[in-house]
């Protein structure tokens, strides 16, 4: 039924936005499809349509195998990752964990580590030869563990992937009714089975939101099995495509284009399977009750129990890499026996200032996180003015294509966005500048930017809105002088958070970089490559001192640490 | 008023939120200077009916008029948004926005339509010494106490003088002892400033105090419309009757017709007289609806008035209210409730005195 209401203008700068949205989402990912279906580059005439490249991919061992790792590091930290997060998260908000305010902001901080820089933190410091690993060799004679391994591996992205199922199953406990609880505790049941019987069910479906998220996150890990898997020989599906090159010894566009859907062919169910859980995680949470927190449960003799152990975590995943860093960036050499005073040294910092490119890295990353973060956060606001209380069919197009970022890692997402540059004539000249950069990392972070922008905007009441409309205000001036304002906090606390995570981002620049596309994370992972340690330890503490001021701003400010 | 001009009409209204029809042919009509309630139990759809007339909800069919302009017509494709229609709202949460001050929240509107801002800071003064707000204008929406909130919602929906004001339980977010004095206070302001009016409420003292007429809604229709004494005391439906006031309900059958207008009834061998309501002729059971305040105890031999039927009936419990008690009689299967001043000894057989066009049969 075709009816003309004044709603239609309205409604057309929405349908605009879809349809930007729609080519920045489906433009590369496309494009990588149809490169995964020809026989050579797609930029050359010669090229082909033919399942080849499928056929080669799919019939080598390699890629099983990497598959295979895949699965298992996401299954491992999945299985590890979730009861660790679940039992921090019952501990900081159920119970009398000595403090427990003090731990909360800080067990978040992992999530804005690079885990590039994490990853070498662990090199560094139980590596073969790292300062832990050589202190205990002196001592007893032998390094007692393998960091290049599979199990090392699984327990670190374990290790650091606890604060995300923290995270979702701390705000389930917070949106439980204390009633609830309580009912259960005047019945007559002990503390522990409030817990195991009423608590955690009421969280079950936050838990396996997690557990869907850990899996997702396992399977998109680049970093940690970049430096960690690397000298075992050790591939995942991502390592598998990056180091396809070298592999083949020639390009292959095709090839990394069917490893790369194959990838996403895997991660889009999965973030499929957590929308579904998310819905069924809200509804749960609408029983969030009024009175007063309920009474912290005692855990008596445990009390210093459960605090050593949230304490060793935060050393193995926090203090140890990043003490690791700190030390490897001031010391000039280390070996079994060597003191301390005598090579101590700030040369790393000095040589990191003579390399123009790597000058040029740290100002490019503060650049387009500080700036280029804003101007995401203002594009996402824009995506997210236009669909917010819109239940238009547009709504749902938008709903729908913010899904796919998600579903593809920073690698393939930067890979597919210098194809992109490649193939259409007027960006090319954009190849070696930070805006190609920047539309990757805004395309990468699309989900997690709008998750966080449309969480600020239904802050502000629906009646708030409306009233301002029923008074004789257009939906423009509604926008402008009442929704804008009023979430005014939220939208600055998004824009430090896609801040952290611009500066964190270190594998979409992987394939992006070039003269003037440098960033620090992409730095680390090319000098990594060619060993050069010194510059990579000044690099990273560089890289962790710009997230720590900005973890610090945003815990002054009261910013929510997550969407 | 009822030769008023009609300022707002919403004619055949339907609206339905998925499968669930909430608004099912609903049509109001509010005329110049008359205060009109939407009176209806929770989720019956007054607020989707407000909402429609505000251009805050689409319908799915229906016209809505405001003066002569046609609002919403969706067989012609009409669609005023909400800021086109010139109405003043007032929101159930009050709705004010944190972010400004009184003033600046009352001024609003104005400023929306270029008033000069001399002229415009007067004219807020003027109304906020109009509503008991004096002085206020300076403050933050949550340094005010709920009444004061509940006055700043009032003077921004009016202070550019809408045609007709749209209010969605105003008083809901009261406190009891305040809401009483809200009540009359709201009364008082909306005639003296001689304001149409349309108000949504699940209260009925609040509905029948303060309209000059009453639009009871029940599940998405017009159960009836009226004058507050022609909804309270003449219902046309059953749920009408037992919506409005306090009634014992009796199911009784139907011993016959006296006349056109009366019925013989007998509720579990106990006869009586009833007048009828229902349009539709009786069956053999029908449902009885006597209010409470009809009902009386007769004191030992004393005569009945005329028009009545007297009942012998045992009294199971007298409950103290207050200012009087309540008895409850067993009648049949069911209850009968009646008001006294003494207490009645529980066991006893009392006469009680049913007049019949206080018991309404359905
Ligand atoms: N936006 C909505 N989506 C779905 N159902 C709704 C919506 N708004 C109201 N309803 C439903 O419509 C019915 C009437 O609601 P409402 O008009 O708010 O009733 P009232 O104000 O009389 O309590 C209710 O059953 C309510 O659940
Ligand atoms: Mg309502």
């Amino acid at each position: 039924m075709a009816r003309s209401t004044p709603t239609i203008p309205r409604d057309a700068w929405r349908q605009a936005t879809v349809a930007v949205l729609a080519t920045i989402v489906l433009g590369p990912l496309l494009l990588v499809a149809y490169q995964s279906l020809l026989n050579g580059p797609f930029f050359l005439e010669s090229s082909r349509l033919d399942l080849g490249a499928y056929r080669y991919v799919i019939g080598g061992a390699q890629f099983w195998r990497a598959f295979g790792t895949s699965l298992v590091v996401a299954t491992g930290m999945a299985g590890i990752a979730v009861p660790l997060g679940a039992t921090l998260a019952f501990l900081l908000v159920r119970t009398d964990l000595p403090g427990s305010q003090w731990i909360e902001p800080l067990a978040l901080v992992p999530i804005f580590l690079s885990p590039i820089v994490v990853a070498f933190g662990y090199v560094v410091a139980i590596g073969p030869v790292g300062f832990i690993s050589l202190a205990v060799k002196s001592w007893i004679g032998t390094v007692p563990w393998d960091l290049y391994g599979l199990p090392a591996l699984v327990a670190i992205a374990a290790l650091t992937h606890v604060p995300h199922s923290c995270l979702y199953v701390a705000t389930a406990l917070r949106s439980i009714n204390p009633e609830l609880e309580e009912a259960a505790r005047t019945a007559g049941a002990p503390p522990w089975r409030v817990a195991i019987e009423v608590s955690l069910p009421l969280a079950r479906p936050a838990i396996l939101y997690a557990a869907a998220l850990t899996f997702l996150l396992g399977f998109e890990l680049f970093g940690l099995p970049l430096v960690l898997g690397d000298s075992a020989g050790l591939l995942v599906m991502t390592t598998y495509l990056f180091k396809l090159t070298t592999l083949l010894g020639v390009p292959s566009y095709q090839m990394m284009a069917v490893v790369a859907i194959s990838i996403v062919a895997v991660t889009f169910p999965l973030v499929l399977a957590q929308r579904h859980l998310l819905g069924q995680a809200a509804r749960y949470a609408t029983i969030r009750g009024r009175g007063l927190a309920p009474r912290r449960l005692r855990l008596g003799a445990w009390r210093w129990g459960a605090f050593a152990g949230v304490v060793a975590w935060f050393a193995v995943t926090v203090a140890l890499p990043l003490g690791g860093i700190v030390l490897r960036s001031v010391v000039r050499n280390w070996g079994i026996g060597v003191d301390l005073g005598a090579v101590l040294t700030l040369d790393h910092f000095r040589a990191l200032a003579t390399y123009p490119n790597l000058v040029r890295g740290v100002i490019d990353t503060i650049a387009i996180a500080t700036i280029g973060g804003a101007a995401s956060v203002a594009l996402y606001l824009a995506i997210g003015l236009a669909q917010h209380r819109w239940t238009g069919r547009g709504a749902a197009a938008i709903d729908f294509l913010v899904l796919l970022p998600r579903a593809v890692p920073g690698l393939i997402g930067g890979l597919a966005f210098l194809w992109v540059i490649l193939f259409v004539p007027f960006l090319r000249p954009f190849r070696n500048s930070l805006g190609a950069l920047w539309l990757a990392y805004t395309s990468v972070w699309l989900a997690y930017g709008l998750r966080l922008i449309s969480t600020a905007l239904l802050q502000v009441g629906a009646e708030l809105e409306e009233s301002a409309r029923t008074t004789g205000a257009s939906a423009a001036r509604v926008t402008r002088e009442i929704t804008v304002p009023l979430a005014r906090a939220g939208i600055v606390g998004s824009w430090l958070l896609v801040l952290m995570m611009f500066v964190r981002e270190y594998s979409t620049g992987v394939y992006l970089m070039g003269p003037g596309t440098e960033v620090i994370g992409s730095l680390i992972v090319s000098l990594w490559g060619a060993g050069g340690l010194d510059l990579i330890a000044a690099l990273s503490v560089v890289n962790v001192v710009i997230v720590g001021v900005g973890l610090s701003l945003a815990l002054r400010l009261g910013v929510r640490l997550h969407a | 008023m009822p030769d008023s001009p009609v300022v707002l009409a919403a004619t055949n209204i339907r609206k339905r939120f998925g499968k669930t029809p909430v608004l099912d042919d609903v049509s109001i009509e509010v005329r110049a200077g008359e205060v009109v309630a939407l009176l209806g139990a929770s989720g019956s759809g007054k607020t989707t009916l407000l909402r429609v007339a505000g251009g805050l909800e689409r319908p799915d069919a229906g016209r809505v008029v405001l003066g002569t302009a046609t609002v919403f017509d969706n067989s012609e494709g009409i669609d005023v948004p909400a800021e086109g229609r010139n109405l003043g709202f007032v929101f159930q949460s009050y709705a004010l926005w944190p972010h400004m001050t009184v003033a600046a929240n009352v001024g609003y509107g104005l400023r929306l339509r270029r008033i000069p801002e001399v002229e415009r800071e007067a004219h807020v003064d003027r109304t906020l010494d109009r509503l008991g707000l004096t002085g206020l204008g300076g403050r933050y929406p949550h340094e005010l106490s709920g009444g004061q909130q509940q006055r700043v919602a009032l003077a921004r929906a009016l202070v550019y003088e809408p045609p007709v004001i749209l209010l969605d339980e105003p008083l809901s977010n009261l406190d009891a002892n305040l809401r009483e004095s809200a009540r009359s206070w709201l009364r008082e302001t909306i005639s003296t400033l001689g304001l149409s009016a349309v108000f949504v409420t699940h209260d009925q003292v609040e509905a029948l105090a303060i309209a000059d007429r009453v639009v009871l809604l029940h599940g998405g229709r017009v159960e009836q419309a009226g004058t507050p004494t022609e909804l309270y005391g003449a219902p046309r439906t059953l749920y009408g009757a037992t919506f409005l006031g306090s009634a014992s309900t009796i199911p009784v059958s139907v011993a016959g017709d006296r006349s056109a207008a009366q019925a013989q009834v007998s509720a579990g061998g106990t006869a009586f007289v009833a007048s009828r309501r229902a349009e539709a002729s009786l069956g053999n059971d029908a449902t009885v609806v006597i209010r409470v305040e009809c009902v009386r105890v007769l004191d030992g031999d004393a005569t009945p008035p005329p028009g009545g039927t007297v009942l012998d009936l045992v009294v199971r419990t007298s409950l103290y209210l207050g200012e009087r008690w309540e008895h409850a009689f067993t009648l049949g299967g069911a209850t009968l409730r009646a008001w006294g001043g003494s207490p009645l000894v529980a066991g006893r057989t009392y006469r009680v005195w049913v007049p019949i066009d206080g018991a309404w049969a359905f």
